[in-house]
């Protein structure tokens, strides 16, 4: 038993032996292909941190230049809406993860009355227009007496997140074995000890693949974040109404710096993971 | 299945209820009231000045008559075109999913690292990089011309199968992530033995791998269907006059013409829609709960 | 005869806005920002005293911080941080109004309750300055803080939007008019008819909001837009309506039609001054003209809400805008057409090439040709927003 577990609560990579080479070599070049997809728009965009443009629209080709890299910062409200979305986006995905990782295993756990009315409650958050939503929030505020600004932008994010994040967490968690917490309980570990120790561990990809879209959804909304923000501006916020204005190119070198710290970061990370690994 | 297996323990009562009251309470205040007033709305009338209407709440079912009768169009459009998104998704997902959790070995994080990393630029920036890829004199549409696929003055921005297009790639990050995290968990030594069970590799996909990542396939439809429906952003940038969504006229409604209760009225129509959809879909999915 | 720009004066203008990168390039943009801000804070430190010297004989001159809310980069580098060193006035500057109606729904509760919205000087557009007005949300702005009033044009200062120019200060102006891209085009365009070209199907932009896209339109039709009624409206709508449904137009759209227009996806554009100005120095092609029948302008105004915290620093900033030294520098970076009057010295000393552009310092008869809406009522404004949703809001 105990082998078993540890096999199956390893999170060593797994590859699958004995396919036919052609349908393997298809199925890796049609991955590749989307792969691809994904990041067709992302070289325009890097290509484009390199132009030089004479006016303020960022949309023909000049000529190449390093001078926006030289000088990434330029645009002070852009640098700081960004930071300023980060934050956001993080502090509001760690709690939305804890919320919405419980409710996720709450409701694939056990059966228990209220659990259908719970599962359909946790999809109308996601159908809610956001037009709507959004007015309707920032009256929410104001009739609390809130000012709209930072607390209020975390907590928008946070109510739209836990849906999305119970979604992702429970597709990991069915067909979860629950003999193993179990055969955990019958050793003598108690409940919260096995649910930190084999519950947990097991749903870590679940919950951190629910974090990273929980980020990004962050990361990107508008219009519920325009209502409930006052005159705090977000990221999102500051293109949207830049570009009609002008798309200066430092938009264009802070996206790919992001996207490069966040290579760099994933690549140590495996190599660091490798080495554990081997040692 | 294969792996999953119920617990016998007497499992405290408490428990769950414990462990979902907080994202409840949470939701309670901050999704369920703005929810009541919208509702609250869509059976109003407004009267008074314009801008700041007093709303009466009558009960006044005509909003959603209107919204059955004026927007029927869209209304229909609108699922159209999540539904396509949403196959395509799934379509161009499951591989890349596959290969991710099956054949990356020890780059697998990495690659998963990859996929999301397009999406940590804003959505305006990725749009404005589409539309210089897709042109009406780049070089994609000239090429897909010289092969026959488009009409020789055709074009692919502002037509229907950009704002699919749109819709397709802002989410589908929703379905590689779940789908991968349910392919994950299978056990690849049940595919190996699926494979030398049956004598193709369609069936042992047919019938062990799809079944396994139902979970994924189910998650990831709704995370892409549900938000691509109240989408207006794409068919706004993408579209063009004929491809209006109904998260367009929602958006006309409430910010322009100010009827306000109009607005409600369409949220709750899609919404409506929506859920009976959701419920329809999981229905056939044979599962007995909804996600 | 033409209304374009002579190719001679785009390669000018071309090459000074170069050159003027050049100098404000890298980091030396602070510098040079100080530099050109100093020796204008000599040359208009006179003014500023005089102007403080009368706010005076108020409760002291003004102080502390000023929140201001504008659209993004309509600002000229070191404006603010100038503004800042000359009155002592601490400047919270953001650049989060992006769209008239968003944020009007977006102030309009906190508003209605009078509650703060962040802002002490905001820039709306007229019609939203006039809604604002008549829901009594905006504070008078007194001729005693703002002395420079006097440099604004005659015709902006008596506008029946405003008459006497109680409630708004004109900040920038621009035209609205017709945008195309001769590549596209293969030919000059004239007038509104030319948009109708079954050659440009599907290569033709409107704009979505009401006044900027059916106003020439009206214009065109013979109708004012000074008296607009129900049937002259609907007139202009009925034409939209028809080449909609004949696929002749392409999108309708807000600020979001430069990249289709640089890119030959669209061939004509209803289209602002400033921004063609702006994608012209990368793309010559693009061109703009006022049609023959004329042209709508429009004007965006500073205002005060009645929940301003500083409205005496407000009162400053208007003052130190309207300076036309201060303002020359603002009309030279943004490119659109200024709202003082007797611009042309200034601008020659900041930007010549900008001065002798018709489209940031348009002749007389242009200007003659270009016509503004007539303050609208709650209800006229009503109907006519929703039949024109109808046609472009699906």
């Amino acid at each position: 038993m105990t082998k078993a577990i540890t096999e199956i609560a390893t999170t060593e990579p797994k590859t699958i032996k004995g396919s036919p080479k052609w349908g393997d070599l298809l199925l890796r070049i049609v991955a590749g292909l989307v792969l691809l997809y994904l990041f067709l728009p992302i070289f325009v965009i890097i290509l484009f941190s390199f132009n030089d443009p004479k006016g303020k629209f960022n949309y023909s080709w000049q000529g190449f230049t390093l001078k926006n890299w030289a000088d990434p910062f330029k645009y002070p409200a852009l640098t700081d809406a960004l930071k300023l979305s980060l934050n956001v986006a993080a502090v509001s995905t760690l709690v939305a993860l804890v919320l919405g990782s419980l409710v996720a295993v709450a409701l694939v756990r056990q059966r228990f009355r209220g659990r259908t009315a719970v599962d359909t409650f946790l999809i109308l958050p996601l159908t809610a227009p956001e037009v709507v939503i959004g007015a309707a929030l920032l009256t929410l505020f104001l009739d609390f007496g809130w000012a709209a600004g930072y607390v209020t932008i975390l907590i928008a994010h946070i109510a739209f997140e836990i849906s999305f994040i119970a979604m992702t967490v429970r597709a990991r968690m069915r067909g979860f074995d629950w003999t193993l917490e179990d055969a955990s309980m019958d050793l003598g570990a108690s409940p919260t000890r096995t649910f930190f120790k084999v519950t947990l561990p097991l749903i870590i990809p679940g919950i951190v693949a629910a974090g990273m879209l929980s980020f990004a959804l962050s990361l990107d909304d508008f219009i519920i974040t325009y209502f409930v923000s006052g005159s705090t501006v977000t990221y999102p916020l500051y293109v949207n109404a830049a570009v009609k204005a002008a798309v200066p190119p430092q938009i264009n070198v802070l996206a790919t710096a992001i996207l490069l710290i966040s290579l760099i970061l994933l690549a140590v990370g495996t190599l660091y993971r490798r080495k554990r690994i081997e040692a | 299945m294969a792996g999953a297996a119920a617990s016998n323990r007497q499992r405290s009562k408490i428990a769950p209820y414990l462990m979902i009251l907080p994202a409840l309470a949470y939701l309670a205040i901050f999704f369920v009231v703005p929810f009541f007033t919208l509702a609250r709305t869509s059976l109003s009338s407004s009267g008074g000045s314009i801008y700041l209407p007093t709303l009466e709440f009558n009960w006044d079912f005509g909003n959603y008559l209107e919204a059955f009768s004026h927007y029927q169009d869209q209304i229909i459009r609108t699922f159209t075109y999540a539904l396509a998104a949403t196959v395509l998704c799934l379509l161009l997902a499951f591989p890349l999913a596959y290969v991710i959790a099956f054949k990356a070995g020890r780059y697998k994080n990495l690659i998963l690292g990859l996929v999301i990393l397009p999406f940590f630029v804003t959505f305006l920036i990725r749009t404005i990089a589409w539309k210089t890829i897709l042109e009406d004199d780049g070089w994609v549409v000239s090429a897909l011309g010289a092969v026959g696929l488009l009409p020789s003055e055709g074009r692919l921005l502002s037509t229907s199968w950009a704002v699919i297009g749109g819709l397709t790639y802002n989410w589908i990050i929703f379905m590689i992530l779940p789908l991968y995290v349910s392919l994950e968990k299978i056990d690849p030594r049940l595919i190996e033995a699926s494979k030398d069970l049956y004598s193709s590799n369609r069936r042992s996909f047919t019938k062990v791998i799809l079944p396994l990542s139902m979970p994924g396939v189910l998650a990831g439809s709704l995370l892409v269907f549900i938000p691509a429906s109240g989408d207006f952003i794409n068919a706004d940038y993408l579209g063009s006059t004929q491809t209006t969504m109904i998260g367009n006229v929602i958006q006309k409604q409430f910010l322009v013409v100010k009827d306000y209760p109009a607005a409600a009225a369409l949220s709750m129509v899609l919404m409506a829609i929506i859920l009976v959809g959701v419920l329809l879909y999981t229905r056939a999915l044979g599962t007995e709960d909804l996600v | 005869m033409s209304n374009e720009i002579d190719p001679r004066l785009l390669a000018r203008l071309a090459t000074n806005r170069t050159s003027r990168r050049r100098f404000i390039g890298g980091g030396a943009a602070a510098a040079a920002a100080v530099a050109m801000g100093g020796s204008f804070l000599a040359a208009c430190s006179s003014d500023n005293k005089s102007a403080t010297g009368t706010t005076a004989t108020q409760e002291g001159p003004a102080s502390g911080t000023l929140r201001i809310s504008n659209w993004p980069l309509y600002m000229a580098d070191g404006f603010v941080a100038d503004f800042q060193k000359s009155s002592g006035i601490t400047v919270d500057y953001k650049e989060d109004f992006n769209d008239n109606e968003q944020w009007f729904a977006k102030v309009k509760e906190p508003l209605s309750r009078k509650q703060d919205i962040g802002a002490d000087l905001a820039v709306p557009t007229t019609f939203m300055m006039v809604r604002l007005h008549n829901l009594g949300w905006l504070n008078e702005i007194s001729d005693a803080g703002v002395p420079n009033k006097k440099n604004v044009r005659p015709d902006l200062l008596e506008a029946s939007v405003d008459p006497g120019r109680k409630y708004s200060a004109p900040y920038m102006s621009g035209l609205v008019g017709l945008a195309y891209n001769k590549a596209a085009t293969g030919r000059d365009i004239t007038k509104i008819d030319d948009m109708w070209d079954p050659a440009f199907k599907g290569k033709v932009s409107m704009f979505s909001d009401a006044q900027d896209g059916l106003g020439m339109i009206m214009l065109s039709q013979g109708n004012s837009v000074d008296k607009p009624t129900t049937e002259s409206v609907n007139k202009a709508i009925d034409v939209v309506r028809e080449q909609k449904e004949k696929g002749q137009i392409r999108r309708f759209t807000g600020n979001d039609y430069a990249d289709d227009l640089a890119a030959g996806n669209i061939a004509v554009a209803q289209a602002y001054s400033g921004d063609v100005v702006q994608l012209q120095a990368d793309n010559p092609d693009l061109k703009f003209i006022v049609p023959e029948s004329g042209a709508t302008t429009f004007v965006d105004t500073m205002v005060i809400p009645y929940t301003t915290q500083n409205q005496k620093a407000a009162e400053a900033w208007i003052n130190y805008v309207y300076d036309r030294a201060n303002y020359a520098k603002l009309v030279a970076f943004v490119q659109y057409v200024p709202v003082l009057s007797d611009m042309t010295d200034e601008l020659n000393k900041v930007d010549p090439a900008a001065a002798k552009n018709p489209l940031i310092n348009p002749s007389p008869e242009v200007l003659a040709k270009s016509k503004g809406w007539a303050p609208l009522t709650d209800e006229q404004t009503q109907e006519y927003n929703t039949a024109y949703a109808a046609v472009t809001g699906g």
